[in-house]
């Protein structure tokens, strides 16, 4: 079920904005990873990420998330590669300087305080001291631990160590930003401030890979994002053009009128479509209406469709209650994403075998 | 950034350490037998305590005949207490323990990803990590031998700068069993299964090393009584050879001479069997690290011979010595089969004794560090 905009990386770019390697922060192509011979984590995944842009990449657990920003850390080999990561080969050490990364289920050594672990990792990423003194304060006050800097991580909440995990995926003033499932096991004030922190950093031009399951975090941040499903990528680009085809219009008429729209539409309407027989009707060009309780459908989100609906209506003296731009959530999506087409039931989460 | 990297690795090291309540009591238990070694002196009625005596005659004559002065005396005691009881057991047990955490935690699933995603090689990123493991060792050792030359210096009068090699040499000796607790610690990210392994390799090390000595010390041993029946034996063909054709005891002389070299037979038919299991003992072991011999070059180089064969004739003359035993009629002293020992041993040198270590720990390391070089975290 790969849609035409997972097909390649360069076409699921919006065709408006340029999309030469070097405004993309990561170029992949053909990354695939198995472990012994029969389970594939990664199967010819293929994403682009331009520069300044937040990337949401979802999908169920197991789906290979993880593993695939696992491969651009060089924590896993790659089974098969090819692409750049800001402009250099994947696997190029020198570039992990200009990355920030924030993994899932991170463990800090308990016996640092806030500041050692950020100054830590920020000499680990090459950051000269001076530098990294004055940062270290900047980001924990940023991530709002600038209390809590001398306090050991063992006393720290959940929540805490996300905060101070971020702080220290940006020691390096990175320009790619990898965070895994930032807000795993935090409160939503938490949330709150994680997508605050997230905006505020692509304000800086910073480009951000959110690894998430929380589909209305990513829905509300991400410029674009990416599905995946058993180690493929099911669906790329941005919610605009991923929920094109589910956008429409509904219109909500008064409940006791509404079996009279067939009639007040009848001059404007064409028979439905022999494959549609459930539609009242079509509009030129094929555009269906369809009736569903006290509410008109309308498959179409372009709005001047829907005015000489709304006139034959009100011409029919039928009372419109609301009329509402309806499109696919990002859940919809998702879950459209992990259905088998053939069988209609969830895949079997983890890799394929 | 090299250097940056490595100096807060190093930093994160100390941190670590200094987190660990074990490396206070290591150090704090090192400080304790410093101290109480340092309450210990001689004089001519036996060992002091403070400024209480405790009479020992053997100690006191030794004293008294000049054969053991305060330097040599502290000297034994801090490398038969200090180093080759605390230093080389019990404080290599505390370092073992303590340190077993390191790899496992290093590589624990949330702190490798961490570390891997940094502009460091992995090779560099083990290696180092390996290193600061030492520093646990290397800083007691130091501190502990530091001390014992102001100890030796202060009370005995005599500045044995010899005893800095502890600190190298403890690390290495313990570097040779750390291997295998990184390269269990790596694999299993287990801080139990490392301990145990290397404990278990460390008791098979003991027992081939055991096992390699004490045939050894019979094959020395057997030596040594052949070469004293071969003498016998010509003392007594030389009689035959002197006796007339018809003296009366012939036939006893030349009996003797038969029984001679029925026991040369003997002892040499044991002596073959003797070298070849020596010699299968000794090839495992030269595959092996030895901790015990590692420090023994400490001895040597802390001791000088002469201070030992005075030390040795002192002991000898000061018990009640009632002769040796015989052994297939010739009798063999102890001295001269020790002695025999200590030329075989020696002649083994330090090359041999830390470069198959060495060697052993190399084949170790390397392994591990492949292994941690190809993994996915």
């Amino acid at each position: 079920m790969t849609t035409p905009q997972a097909a390649t990386p360069s076409a699921a770019l919006d065709p408006a904005m340029p999309s030469h390697s070097g405004d993309l922060a990561l170029d992949i192509r053909r990354v695939s990873k198995t472990y012994g011979r029969s389970v594939h984590a990664l199967q010819n995944v293929a994403l682009s990420i331009r520069r300044g842009e937040v990337f949401g990449l979802l999908g169920p657990n197991g789906a290979g998330k993880s593993t695939l920003v696992k491969i651009l850390m060089t924590v896993i080999r790659p089974s098969l590669c090819e692409g750049s990561l800001l402009g250099k080969p994947i696997g190029d050490k020198p570039t992990l300087a200009r990355i920030g990364y924030l993994p899932e289920h991170h463990r800090f050594p308990e016996y640092l305080t806030a500041a050692q672990v950020v100054d830590f990792f920020g000499a680990m990423a090459g950051v000269d001291r001076s530098t990294r003194k004055a940062r270290a304060n900047q980001l924990l006050d940023f991530v709002g631990l600038s209390n809590w800097k001398n306090s050991r991580v063992r006393t720290f909440s959940k929540g805490m160590r996300q905060r101070l995990g971020i702080a220290q995926a940006l020691i390096n003033d990175p320009d790619l930003v990898l965070l895994d499932e930032p807000t795993d096991g935090v409160d939503p004030v938490g949330r709150r401030d994680i997508r605050e922190i997230v905006a505020r950093e692509r304000e800086r031009g910073r480009t951000i890979l959110l690894n998430s399951h929380l589909l209305s975090e990513l829905e509300m941040i991400c410029d674009r994002v990416a599905i995946m499903v058993q180690g493929t990528v099911r669906m790329e680009g941005t919610l605009a053009d991923l929920t094109r085809d589910s956008r429409c219009y509904d219109i909500e008429l008064d409940p006791e009128r509404a079996g009279d729209a067939s009639a007040a539409l009848a001059s404007l309407l064409a028979p439905p479509l022999a494959s549609d027989t459930d539609a009242l009707g079509t509009l030129h060009p094929d555009i269906a209406i369809r009736r569903i309780g006290g509410t008109l459908r309308i498959q179409s989100d372009d709005p001047s469709v829907v005015q000489p609906i709304i006139d034959a209506l009100r011409a029919a003296g039928i009372t419109i209650r609301a009329v509402r731009p309806i499109r696919d959530s990002l859940e919809d999506l998702f879950m459209k994403a992990v259905l088998d087409p053939t069988t209609g039931k969830p895949l079997a989460p983890g890799a394929q075998r | 950034m090299i250097a940056r990297q490595t100096l807060a690795m190093l930093l994160d090291a100390y941190r670590e350490l200094n987190a660990r309540k074990l490396f206070w009591i290591s150090l704090a238990l090192s400080g304790f037998l410093v101290a109480a070694l340092a309450t210990l002196g001689i004089n001519e009625q036996g060992l002091t305590f403070f400024h209480w005596s405790i009479p020992i005659d053997v100690v006191g004559q030794l004293y008294s005949g000049g054969l053991l002065d305060e330097s040599t005396f502290y000297k034994f005691l801090f490398f038969s207490i200090g180093i080759n009881i605390w230093l080389a057991w019990g404080s290599l047990i505390l370092a073992i323990i303590s340190t077993a955490s390191l790899m496992p935690d290093f590589v624990t699933s949330g702190a490798i990803e961490l570390t891997l995603s940094k502009p460091v090689g992995r090779l560099r990123l083990f290696l180092t990590k390996y290193g600061t493991a030492l520093l646990f060792v290397g800083l007691q050792a130091l501190i502990f031998s530091v001390a014992a030359i102001l100890v030796i210096g202060l009370r005995g009068g005599e500045w044995v700068f010899t005893l800095l090699l502890t600190a190298p040499l403890l690390m290495l000796v313990f570097s040779f069993l750390y291997c295998i607790s990184a390269i269990v610690g790596m694999l299993t990210r287990s801080a139990i299964a490392a301990i145990l392994t290397v404990l278990v390799v460390w008791a098979c090390i003991w027992a081939v090393n055991t096992t390699e000595r004490v045939v050894l010390f019979a094959r020395v041993r057997q030596e040594v009584v052949l070469d004293l029946q071969t003498q016998q034996r010509k003392l007594a063909e030389a009689k035959v050879a002197e006796a007339a054709s018809d003296a009366p005891n012939l036939s006893e002389l030349r009996a003797k001479v038969d029984q001679w070299n029925e026991r040369i037979t003997n002892t040499d038919s044991t002596l073959t069997t003797l070298k070849r299991v020596h010699a299968v003992s000794f090839a495992v072991k030269s595959l092996l690290p030895k901790t015990g011999e590692s420090m023994e070059l400490l001895g040597r180089a802390i001791i000088t011979g002469p201070e030992i064969e005075r030390f040795r004739a002192g002991q000898e003359a000061g018990t009640n010595f009632r002769g040796d035993p015989e052994t297939e009629g010739v009798r063999v002293s102890p001295r001269m089969v020790e002695r025999e020992l200590d030329k075989v041993l020696e002649s083994r040198g330090v090359l041999w004794t830390l470069g198959t270590s060495i060697a052993f720990e190399f084949v170790v390391l390397a392994i591990a560090a492949w292994l941690f070089r190809r993994r996915d975290f």
